[in-house]
């Protein structure tokens, strides 16, 4: 009986911890002693504030609502379409909203809340962070590891003029909803060349679509029906100027020679190679580090 | 006034005896022989000294157009009803007066129904020609005419100055380099030319005599007056000194251009051009044109046709409707074609 009435204790204990708390976020202390921070994380005086000024959560939890723009029902909903992008894409993903940014900026607190909470998946710490910030009104999104290599700066631009509407219209779980559509869907598109990947857009329900390419379909036929039709005039034309007389050039007649083959200038400009700042391979998005020292892409819209 | 001229009367019937492009004889339509120059040479000298009869080359007949001012010469058994230029039919017959006697003629090489058949070929294949100009019934007068032109023999010698560029790039790992350089070149040479073409009509715009060429000057023999049997001639209005200038001025350009394939560097452009054209010798020559006029809604649009080689030229008419359908058939195929690519991935 006492065995049994461990084990339940041990049951529920369980369950009580891998619950989501959805309804509200927990967040721990952070204190000089303690910084609850990864352990390849090196701190240094320069980051020791960053770090404390970061809010320490369970990174389990996903979803981050501190500015309190989701009803409990909602936080439910994204933290399931969260789990199923973690489960597709093999890729970590937390969402945040923050009513004040007590960083410099949006790019700090999405790369710091990320590093010091220990997201990602695999040993470059793979993953997304959105991050809504109603005190800068910008919504961000920081991409650490093979995300940077995924979303690339087209697609990042993509994605936030997508959603960023919804935002303005406060309309905060279909923003976030359509964003991890979005995430999704790039992540199913795979590695594309610019090329390939200018063919696409985000739709405001964040559904990767086909372009339309309608200055080629529609414009591209009308530069080439004037050139034929242009030629077609043109042959109807039987009369051409002779401007040569080559035809009466007495055979073996000519005899040219050069007598004086000078140079008179020379001039050597130099223009510097474009220097990508981005990953290579499938282009990547342009790069920064974080307090942390770690690489983070990433891009954001103000709404 | 000219020696060589033949009587073209058929030796042996008497009756008039044309030249017959295809055989390249003279043959009589009504007792069917066929002469050569040579023969008809010999029958003239015979009738000569049976007849004492001299035919010279002042008893042609000139016709003046009222309208375009034309001057047609024709034999006296062939008589002129219209302009063949313009096609009108005011014309005032004339006696010719002490012309000059051409040096060299081309005789015809291709009949009549050649240029029908050219002309109808050339409207076949261009879809922007209207549906009814090329309906036959716009044909309305065909006819062979020789049209003076001067020939000119130029020896051309002197110096040509070209500007000329090189322009090489190159990367390393930081920078792309441009480097251009500049060269002044200078050229020396001569050439001759034989027979520069200037046409001594001023009947058309250059460029409309310009596009017969090329003629074969294999084909040049003497002028003698038979060769204009059944043909028209126009008598000249540009004369040598003035058609020497656009002659000139095809020389030195083919004098520069081959001067600049000489000139080993990427571009090249002309700066100073020091080049002297001397005349060697001038030759009034005729040459054979098949004047083809056709009517489409009352304007009329007249083509020619080299009479030795049968190469057409001329304006055709545009049809509205046919831009208008064709435009949208090729803008429909490569929306269509677009569509598809789009729709294939590929764009």
């Amino acid at each position: 009986m006492k065995k049994w009435k461990c084990f339940l204790l041990i049951v529920m204990l369980f369950h009580f911890c891998i619950m989501p708390v959805s309804a509200s976020t927990n967040t721990f202390t952070r204190t000089r002693d303690n910084l609850l921070v990864s352990q390849d994380i090196i701190v240094t005086s320069q980051n020791l504030d960053a770090i404390l000024n970061t809010p320490a959560v369970d990174a389990s939890e996903k979803v981050y609502d501190f500015a309190d723009l989701l009803t409990d029902s909602e936080e439910k909903e994204i933290y399931q379409e969260v789990l199923d992008f973690i489960d597709q894409a093999d890729m970590d993903m937390a969402i945040v909203t923050i009513a004040e940014n007590n960083k410099n900026n949006e790019v700090a607190y999405a790369d710091d809340f990320y590093d010091y909470n220990d997201f990602g998946t695999d040993s470059s710490h793979s993953g997304i962070l959105f991050l809504a910030d109603m005190d800068n009104r910008v919504i961000y999104m920081s991409t650490t590891g093979q995300a940077i290599s995924l979303y690339n700066d087209y697609r990042i631009e993509a994605i936030m003029d997508a959603i960023y509407q919804e935002f303005s219209d406060q309309n905060y779980k279909e923003g976030i909803s359509s964003f991890i559509n979005a995430t999704t869907g790039y992540k199913n598109l795979g590695y594309l060349n610019e090329m390939e990947d200018a063919k696409y857009h985000v739709a405001s329900d964040g559904e990767i679509v086909r372009t339309f390419p309608f200055a080629i379909v529609f414009g591209v036929p009308f530069v080439i029906t004037f050139i034929v039709i242009g030629i077609m005039i043109y042959k109807n034309k039987l009369v051409r100027k002779a401007t040569s007389s080559r035809n009466y050039l007495v055979e073996d007649s000519a005899n040219v020679k050069i007598l004086s083959d000078t140079l008179t200038s020379t001039y050597t400009s130099v223009t510097p190679r474009y220097n990508s700042n981005s990953d290579g391979g499938f282009g990547g998005s342009s790069t920064h580090s974080s307090s942390s020292g770690r690489s983070h892409g990433g891009g954001g819209h103000r709404f | 006034m000219q020696s060589n001229a033949v009587d073209y009367k058929c030796p042996s019937c008497g009756a008039t005896i044309p030249f017959s492009p295809e055989k390249q004889k003279w043959v009589c339509s009504y007792c069917g022989s066929e002469f050569t120059l040579e023969e008809l040479q010999k029958s003239q000298k015979k009738s000569v000294v049976e007849e004492k009869k001299e035919i010279k080359v002042e008893d042609a007949d000139i016709y003046r157009c009222q309208s375009c001012g034309a001057e047609i010469i024709a034999d006296e058994n062939t008589t002129a009803t219209f302009c063949v230029y313009c096609g009108n039919t005011a014309i005032l017959k004339d006696r010719i007066h002490n012309s000059r006697v051409p040096d060299l003629i081309i005789p015809f090489q291709k009949v009549k129904d050649d240029a029908t058949k050219a002309f109808e070929k050339v409207v076949k294949h261009k879809p922007l020609v209207p549906k009814a100009f090329k309906t036959k019934g716009n044909i309305q007068k065909i006819t062979g005419i020789y049209i003076p032109f001067w020939a000119y023999d130029f020896q051309v010698s002197g110096t040509v100055e070209f500007n000329a560029t090189d322009v090489h790039t190159w990367t390393d790992f930081r920078n792309q380099y441009t480097k251009t350089d500049g060269f002044s070149v200078v050229c020396e040479g001569n050439m001759d030319y034989d027979k520069v073409l200037a046409d001594g009509s001023s009947r058309f715009p250059d460029d409309l005599m310009d596009s017969l060429e090329p003629f074969d000057f294999q084909g040049l023999v003497s002028y003698n007056q038979a060769f204009l049997a059944g043909f028209f001639s126009e008598k000249y209005d540009v004369d040598e000194d003035k058609a020497v200038e656009r002659a000139q001025r095809r020389a030195v350009n083919t004098s520069v251009s081959l001067m600049r394939e000489t000139v080993n560097h990427q571009s090249c452009a002309l700066l100073d051009n020091q080049l002297n054209v001397q005349e060697q010798k001038v030759y009034y020559i005729l040459l054979p044109v098949w004047m083809v006029n056709t009517k489409y809604r009352d304007k009329t649009y007249t083509f020619a046709m080299n009479g030795q080689t049968g190469k057409i030229v001329g304006d055709l008419p545009l049809g509205i409707k046919e831009v208008v359908v064709w435009s949208l058939v090729i803008y429909l195929i490569c929306f269509i074609i677009f569509l598809l690519l789009f729709l294939g991935g590929i764009i």
